[in-house]
């Protein structure tokens, strides 16, 4: 009777320990993994087991394996969170309406056309991620008004070539398809095909981002009121491309150092109406602002500087240019097949006019020769004598076709962005000075040491 | 004497190797102003439902090596989703491909270039009648 009313006893104060127990599983907030699983199956099962709306922790380690977000659920890490996947399927997949993802480092390794991080669907949050990868970064599909911020994407592989000496095929950072109305501000993308690719993708901002070392910084294709702003790229073969777009606003863009690619471009247009360009940097590459087939367009407040061709126009009509620097460009710029383009009040540093009754523009029209252009369009080599007497003597020479040579009717006397275009004009001027008198000191002490005349 | 004359002739190679780097096509930037595309169909004009032979001629490469194009056609419903046909370099150096268009009217063709780091796009037009 003693040994079964202690068992009772024993079972009851056992059972009244697992109770709290339980409840505490069954009511637990945020929900969180075992620091101890390493495969991405165990933060799955928290996803499913998740409540629509609740904070999913992932504590701090590595996980293989891949996750699909189909509740509308915030997965964030705790630490030090590492996905990583060899399967050629996305990383991380989102299907769910409203669900966030928060600071992991994906790792996808499989070079193929899937992403580290698939959205398909609305109104999702992708913030902080930190992703190495192989294929795509973040790809939207038929995605709307998702909020992609603040991540880090880069190659997976510090060279793009493979063992047998054959190039890989990188793909693009962050890639939109169908996806419209979203933001993507502020994300670092390295080493990639193209930094930020849209294609029929209307409504998107894309703002603040840093692009380096890819093909495009930014690369938007037949789509419409797009935003492309405060963004920065260098070394990258073009800053910015932008194609089949209508009513797209290119502001405060800075777009420089691409000069080691020699198709380098700061932006190019291409088939592009009814949009504005203004106030971007676009700095040491082969042509500043390349326009083609483009039309009904204002290009206006910009800082087109050391660029070999400053302006290259192509089949292109109706297009204003106002306003802009174009300073330290070997060619100012060049126009093939268009028409009816205005050019007037901006600052041309090649040019000297007359402002007689003071209101800061030439009374005079500058006339763009395209002399040098043309000659060195021949032969490449003449760009040797880029500014030297004897070219600028043979231009002033120069009237064929006047007629039709591209003219700013009303150039400024001074660059409209003051300090920075003045200062990017002497820092050029003060290289050159150094070289020239590097140059005549070493001749005289040449001549000195070994011209004398012998006795 | 001798120091000046090897000065001498040290500037004189190098400017002999300035003229030949700066003379060789194979290092000077792709001009995309440079490039024209003359594009033509087989039969002409296209119908819809056949199969038409696409050719696109180019001018102005400084080199094909590597290079692969692809049609981008674009239906006259400007929603619609683009067609891309890969296409092919032929013998005679220009590029074909063949396609099936199942609507009539004005297509938008793109035709674009691409090499190594470089992506050229020219634009033309294609009647597709019924």
């Amino acid at each position: 009777m003693r040994i079964c009313a202690n068992r009772i006893i024993g079972r009851l104060a056992f059972a009244m320990f697992l109770l709290p127990v339980l409840a505490a599983g069954g009511h637990a907030s945020p929900a969180s993994a075992s620091p101890s699983d390493t495969t991405a199956a165990a933060i799955q099962q928290l996803i499913q087991q998740a409540k629509d709306g609740e904070i999913v922790h992932v504590p701090a380690g590595s996980y293989q394996g891949r996750l699909l977000i189909d509740r509308p659920i915030t997965l964030a890490a705790d630490g030090d969170v590492t996905i990583r996947n060899q399967d050629e399927a996305p990383t991380v997949k989102i299907t769910a309406d409203g669900a966030s993802l928060i600071g992991l480092h994906i790792v996808h390794e499989a070079p193929d056309k899937n992403a580290a991080v698939l959205v398909a669907s609305d109104n999702v949050r992708i913030e902080s991620q930190d992703i190495r990868t192989r294929a795509y970064g973040i790809m939207l599909r038929k995605a709307n008004r998702a909020s992609i911020k603040g991540n880090r994407i880069q190659w997976l592989d510090e060279t793009a070539t493979a063992s047998k000496g054959e190039k890989k095929e990188k793909r693009n950072g962050i890639d939109l398809f169908e996806a419209h109305d979203n933001a993507i501000s502020n994300n670092t993308v390295s080493n990639l095909n193209d930094g930020i690719y849209q294609e029929s993708s209307d409504g998107n901002l894309v703002e603040g981002n840093a692009i380096d070392h890819s093909r495009y910084g930014v690369h938007c294709m037949f789509t419409k009121r797009t935003i492309v702003r405060d963004n920065s790229g260098y070394a990258n073969v073009t800053g910015a491309m932008i194609m089949g777009v209508d009513d797209a606003v290119v502001t405060g863009n800075t777009f420089t150092k691409q000069s080691e690619n020699v198709n380098s471009q700061g932006l190019l247009l291409f088939d592009v109406q009814t949009s504005k360009v203004e106030g971007n940097l676009v700095a040491g590459n082969r042509v500043g602002l390349y326009v083609e087939q483009s039309s009904a367009n204002l290009i206006a407040n910009n800082r087109v500087l050391q660029n070999f061709t400053g302006i290259q126009l192509l089949d292109s009509e109706d297009n204003q240019f106002t306003a802009n620097d174009f300073i330290g460009n070997v060619i100012e710029a060049e126009a093939t097949d268009s028409k009816n383009n205005k050019l007037e009040g901006n600052y041309w540093d090649a040019f000297r006019g007359i402002d007689s009754d003071g209101d800061g523009a030439s009374n005079t029209r500058y006339n763009i020769n395209p002399f040098f252009q043309q000659l060195t369009g021949e032969t490449p080599a003449f760009q040797l004598f880029f500014r030297s007497p004897g070219m600028i003597f043979l231009e002033s020479l120069f009237e064929s076709n006047r007629d039709n040579w591209a003219f700013d009717a009303k150039p400024l006397m001074k660059p409209n962005f003051g300090d920075n275009a003045s200062s990017a004009g002497t820092g050029r001027f003060g290289s050159l000075f150094a070289a020239g008198a590097a140059l005549l000191l070493g001749s005289i002490g040449m001549i000195m040491k070994f011209g004398g005349r012998r006795r | 004497m001798k120091p000046i004359l090897a000065c001498f002739t040290a500037c004189a190679l190098f400017l002999f190797l300035l003229a030949g780097c700066a003379s060789t096509k194979e290092n000077e930037g792709q001009d995309p102003a440079a490039i024209k595309v003359v594009m033509s169909t087989d039969p002409s004009p296209a119908a819809v439902g056949k199969n038409v032979h696409i050719t696109a001629a180019f001018t102005g490469l400084n080199s094909t090596d590597g290079a692969e194009v692809q049609f981008d056609f674009r239906e006259p419903n400007a929603r619609a989703l683009p067609a891309l046909v890969n296409a092919t370099l032929d013998k005679d150096g220009t590029y074909k491909a063949d396609h099936t268009f199942k609507v009539p009217g004005t297509y938008k063709v793109y035709v674009h270039f691409y090499q190594d780091d470089l992506h050229i796009s020219k634009k033309s037009q294609l009647v597709v009648e019924q």
